[in-house]
């Protein structure tokens, strides 16, 4: 079988110290479920039973549980992050009517970088134009945005100095750099293993 | 020699314990932490630091902040050069290299003061009058020698090497300015609950307290400041920022500030930071600015703002001479005089141009032995590089008064609040009488003003009006105020100002604007020549323009206006302020949005592969897609049409990850390609593609491309590299907006697939020697089919379409697994000699074949124009089809898509080239279409194009002429069918 090759995989490692940590997340499944306007509410009640994650239909909902995630992103819409190898989104999507909604395998479309450390919030605040004060921007929150107005974005809150932003897998290595080259002064941790 | 001559035995915010070493003109210096360049070089005697913009005058320090007109500099050498900086605002730091600009040799000892003996010739305007012969030319010439004798510093050409950011900042309440009212504001805003930033452009919070010896709550004014910025910082919802000037006011509260990050230039970090801050409410807290006063000579080294020798003497313990004369027309300057005093340092007298002074003012002076002289002014200053004597004439103009000796002279002419932030956000400055100055007009609800910069001159009722206002910006953020206790600032002397504009003339010129040489008597000129109106006189005059922005010159020149126009000063108002309001480095607009930075780099899940082998790439659109592959030094030409032929002739891979790849999904899918799509989709069969046109509202081609059929409500739709967001947000406007009861959602999966084209007559053997689970037979998988296989176990999609007119494939696989399936396909294709080719073989191939893209759908193309138009379904609606029929549209003498080819084939033809019956370039020929693809086509052996031309089916075989005038160039073309390569279609097909 073909090896997977991340998209950030061959980025070199950097160590100048401890500001912010930055890591891909690997082997992640992002599974896009779409209800109908008419049928959110009982997609998403079927999806938490599914999931074993609690999320509302709100604005920027956004629910961890260990490596998983249930994510809101958009109306009617939810990110299902899961490992690759499990295979329980699949089952969801074959149990799911399509007078219901949809399911779409986008498992490859995004990088995930988990950033963390006390200049985690400051470097992502330099190309991002929303409030990110953790009173406002709160753990447990996603958004969607843009980095540096050009970069299309999600990003997941999980605790103050905590987050995992989501980019499009072709932006992916231009947004690692531009991250290294923005908390060069605050020391950086990026580790190409993962 | 003494170190550091003028500077006081006591006294100062500066830090005695330490000494930081500077350079000025090439000479070492000492100063200490908590100077200015500017308060540094005076206390070591310099006090001739540069020379004026257009006569070279000599020119000392004139202020102790940003309104400086005369102490520019140039600070820093090689790439970090940076001229025009404001001596008085340039924190000193160790190391700090400093040069005079616009000068030579000396700024003591300059030739181009010559300019001063033909200073009757260099009036406003002159160059507008003169230097007009022989024409434009002519002037361009006199343009670089009148740039080289005037002007300021010249900036480095070298690439700037520091560093620079950019980030966003939120607030509740923005206080800008943090004096005594910004002060008390931030603390209100903040008592309240709300998030606070409050900004101040020096190094030190507390404004004009820092300059003056007031006490606040029985404390020294600088032991309170301390104190109260100590409780913001303990804040956590408070952010400080010091060395920071907000430059803009922009819409919705949105500001733009300037943080210059460390007092060092040469900081390995970050030098610069710009911050975008948006708030709910803004405190504007920006003081006022004391106003020089208009007489002859007013410019020598030696005359100063009077408040600025009470700053050098309190805040930075220096003295600014050793004989000061205070020049006034209201009662601030007699602090000046008393804090010199008491000080220890002789002030000869005190000037007031008025008769009437207060009594307890002038019992003070008599305390300290100060002579007082009212009902007169300075008329002129004796000395050329320091100030010997002041010459005095009553303040009516009528008599002659004594010379009193001098070499300072520290005046006030009342003061300006500083009104243009308020100005950039729509709030029209308003004459007031009281003050003999503008005062902030009516502004936006979410704006405030507290202290100086509303006419409120007093320190009692700064505080007050500081802390009120910071309640009530706190309140109309949201948050319910909390009242904050108003501290004691005691008593204080109101200016009480009595306007003097212009004293009598006495020998010199009476300077306005100091930085760009501007006098009375220009001002005079322009109102004799008409440029009465105050924008006008601003850019004929220049006065007001350059780094100052003309600060300390503004309300002297306009009131000099309204003089000369017999009206009120109101009647001439003033000019608009617009940001920056202080010099910004380009740089940090920039920030880090430089070099690899400068905008993102969009990486196929194969460009290691690309780059790898060698590939050139190209721009398209944020995507670099490999150009070509070049082989043992092959130029473009060579190796693209070799990659041409051997697809032809055998098989090629190339790398299509850029196409826009959109999910569809839902019951009503079918329905809503029907209706976006030109043609029939109700009926696409499962496991089939098919190729659509679909148009923009006006009837005009939007985007091509192929749909597959995945599943009964499950369809992939390929849009071109340049149109894959374009398209996107078409359907998602019309799902959201025009057809929300459509159950069908559309996902972007661009990135979720890495897609690869296999094209050439040993395609499907290539195909065959590594995927498994799918026939690819003609047979089971004939021309349009799709399907899922497996390559190396990792699923793929394969779909056989073709534009290369060849038979081809598409194969997607998920992006991660992209480059590995890749070099699958490569590998099989090996014994089959595959080459990957690139964007510009990918051009060549459907430009033979006829194909078009973003080339001839630009936009303005319609479908008849392409040859499509019977692909439109008649029988049923879609966007488009309306007004695709409008007369315009249906024309038959719209140009026509059509194939080129050189009649000599070695010829190229150039896109863009206009299409012409002769050979002749002449203006007002006629038009009739244009180039828009070219190529050379190893397949028809020669250069060949795609283009519109007007009644092209009828004129095929014919030839004519291709023309570029802008390269001079002009092309015989035959006009053919643009199909140049198997026209029936087999090769696709069988």
């Amino acid at each position: 079988m073909i090896k997977a090759k991340t998209a950030l995989g061959a980025m070199a490692s950097v160590q100048t110290g401890d500001g912010l940590q930055l890591r891909e997340k690997r082997n992640r499944g992002l599974w896009q479920i779409d209800a109908w306007a008419s049928s959110d509410e009982s997609v998403r009640d079927k999806l938490v039973t599914s999931s074993g994650m609690r999320i509302t239909g709100e604005r920027g909902a956004a629910v961890a549980h260990g490596e998983e995630r249930l994510l809101w992103a958009g109306p009617a819409r939810y990110w299902w992050i899961t490992a690759r190898s499990n295979v329980t989104p699949a089952e969801f999507a074959a149990g799911l009517q399509s007078k219901e909604g949809c399911v779409i395998d986008m498992g490859h479309s995004r990088s995930v970088i988990s950033l963390k450390g006390s200049a985690a919030q400051a470097v992502l605040q330099s190309g991002i134009a929303v409030d990110l004060e953790a009173s406002v921007f709160k753990p447990g929150q996603i958004i969607a945005s843009g980095l540096t107005h050009h970069t299309p974005i999600n990003l997941h809150r999980l605790d103050d100095e905590h987050f995992e932003l989501y980019v499009y897998r072709s932006y992916a290595q231009h947004t690692l750099e531009w991250l290294l080259e923005v908390a060069k002064p605050y020391g950086v941790d990026w580790d190409a293993r993962g | 020699m003494i170190e550091q001559p003028y500077r006081l035995p006591t006294g100062g915010l500066i830090d005695r314990s330490q000494s930081v070493d500077f350079v000025y003109n090439e000479t070492y210096y000492k100063g200490h932490p908590g100077d200015t360049l500017a308060s540094a070089l005076m206390a070591n005697g310099e006090h001739v630091i540069a020379r004026s913009f257009k006569y070279h005058r000599p020119r000392g320090v004139f202020s102790a902040g940003p309104e400086e007109p005369s102490a520019l500099l140039t600070v820093g050498y090689g790439p970090r050069r940076e001229p025009n900086t404001q001596a008085t605002v340039q924190p000193l730091y160790q190391g700090l290299v400093s040069s005079s600009q616009n000068c030579w040799p000396s700024p003591r000892f300059d030739l181009g003061a010559v300019n001063s003996l033909i200073s009757p010739f260099l009036s406003a305007g002159f160059y507008y009058k003169t230097f007009m012969w022989p024409g434009l030319k002519g002037w361009m010439q006199y343009e670089k020698i009148i740039r080289k004798a005037a002007g300021m510093g010249e900036a480095s050409r070298a690439p700037d090497p520091d560093r620079y950011e950019k980030s966003q900042g939120f607030c509740d309440v923005l206080v800008v300015g943090a004096g005594p009212a910004g002060l008390m504001a931030a603390s209100a805003a903040a008592l309240s609950g709300a998030r606070v930033w409050l900004v101040d452009e020096q190094l030190r919070m507390g404004g004009q307290l820092n300059r003056e010896t007031y006490l606040i709550d029985g404390m020294p004014a600088t032991e309170w400041v301390a104190n109260k910025v100590q409780a913001l910082e303990q804040n956590p919802r408070v952010k400080l920022l010091t060395n920071a000037t907000v430059f803009g006011a922009y819409d919705s509260q949105t500001l733009g500030i300037v943080e210059r990050c460390g007092a060092d230039a040469f900081q390995p970090d970050t030098r610069q930071r710009l911050w975008l801050l948006r708030t709910a409410q803004v405190v504007l807290a920006t003081g006022s600015i004391e106003r020089p006063l208009v007489f002859s000579n007013n410019d020598r080294p030696g005359v100063m703002q009077a408040n600025a020798v009470r700053a050098y003497n309190n805040q930075y313990g220096v003295r600014c001479g050793h004989k000061t004369l205070v020049f006034t027309n209201n009662n601030s300057a007699y602090r000046t005089a008393i804090d010199l005093a008491n000080s220890g340092q002789t002030v000869t007298a005190v000037v007031d141009s008025r008769k009437q002074v207060e009594p307890t003012l002038l019992a003070q002076l008599a305390e300290l032995g100060i002579r007082h002289i009212g009902g007169s002014a300075v008329q002129d200053v004796r000395g050329k590089l320091s100030i010997k004597e002041a010459q005095l004439i009553s303040s009516d103009g009528s008599q002659l008064g004594e010379s009193i000796e001098c070499d300072c002279i520290a005046l006030s002419g009342g003061w300006s609040p500083n009104v243009q932030l308020h100005s950039m956000v729509g709030s029209k400055p308003l004459f007031s009488e009281e003050h003999s100055a503008f005062v902030p007009g009516e502004m936006p609800a979410e704006y405030h003003s507290a202290g100086a910069c509303t006419g409120s001159f007093a320190l009692q009722d700064c505080l007050s009006q500081g802390a009120a206002i910071g309640t009530e910006a706190a309140v109309s953020a949201g948050f319910s105020g909390m009242e904050q206790t108003v501290p004691s600032g005691g008593e204080d002397t109101l200016p009480a100002t009595e306007a003097l504009w212009q004293v009598a003339k006495g020998k010199g010129k009476q300077f306005v604007d100091l930085q760009h040489d501007v006098a009375a008597s220009d001002i005079e000129l322009a109102h004799l020549e008409g440029y009465q109106s105050v924008e006008h006189l601003k850019r004929y005059t220049t006065l007001g323009m350059a780094g100052d922005q003309g600060r300390s010159s503004n309300v002297n020149a306009l009131a000099l206006m309204a003089q000369l126009r017999e009206e009120p000063i109101a009647a001439v108002g003033t000019t608009t302020f617009r940001p920056p309001l202080s010099p910004v480095a380009l740089g940090v607009f920039g920030g880090l949005d430089r070099g690899q930075h400068y905008r993102p780099y969009r990486r196929s899940a194969m460009q290691a592969w690309h780059d790898a082998r060698g590939a050139v790439l190209q721009e398209v659109g944020l995507w670099r897609r490999a150009q070509y592959y070049p082989v043992g030094g092959e130029s473009i030409d060579e190796a693209y049409q070799r990659e041409t032929a051997q697809v032809r002739a055998k098989v090629g891979i190339v790398d299509v990850s850029s196409l826009g790849k959109i999910q569809i999904n839902g019951p009503d899918s079918p329905e809503f390609l029907n209706r976006l799509y030109v043609n029939n989709w109700l009926k696409l069969p499962i496991g089939k593609a098919r190729y659509g046109v679909m148009l923009r509202e006006d009837g005009i081609a939007l985007d091509d491309g192929t749909t597959s059929r995945w599943g009964e409500h499950d369809f992939l739709m390929t849009t071109t590299t340049a149109n894959a967001g374009p398209v996107m947000t078409h359907m998602e406007h019309l799902l959201q907006v025009v057809w929300p009861e459509l159950r069908v959602r559309v996902s972007s999966v661009t990135e979720h697939w890495a897609g690869m084209a296999v094209a050439g007559p040993l395609s499907r053997e290539t195909l065959q020697g590594c995927v498994t689970d799918l026939d690819l037979s003609n047979e089971a998988f004939p021309f349009m089919a799709v399907g899922e296989g497996k390559i190396d176990n990792v699923p793929v999609r394969v779909l056989r379409i073709s534009f290369s007119g060849e038979m081809a494939y598409e194969v997607y696989a998920p992006a991660d697994y992209g480059q590995g399936v890749w070099e699958a396909i490569v590998r099989a294709g090996e014994i089959h000699d595959i080459v990957p080719y690139g964007t510009e073989t990918l051009g060549a191939l459907r430009i033979e074949k006829g194909h078009v893209t973003g080339a001839e759908l630009d936009g303005r193309v319609t479908l008849g124009d392409v040859g499509m138009l019977g692909m439109a379904n008649p029988k049923k609606d879609f966007i488009g089809r309306v007004l695709m029929n409008r007369e315009g549209i249906l024309d038959p003498k719209r140009p026509q898509l059509t194939g080129l080819k050189s009649v000599n084939p070695e010829e190229p033809l150039q896109a863009g080239a206009i299409l012409v019956n002769t050979p002749e370039m002449a203006a007002g020929v006629d038009k009739l279409g244009h180039v828009s693809s070219i190529t050379y086509s190893p397949e028809v052996g020669g250069n060949i194009g795609l283009g519109f031309l007007r009644d092209a089916a009828e004129r095929r075989g014919e030839r004519i002429f291709a023309a570029y005038p802008l390269r001079d160039k002009i092309v015989e073309v035959e006009i053919c069918d643009p199909c140049f390569v198997d026209a029936s279609g087999g090769r696709m097909r069988d």
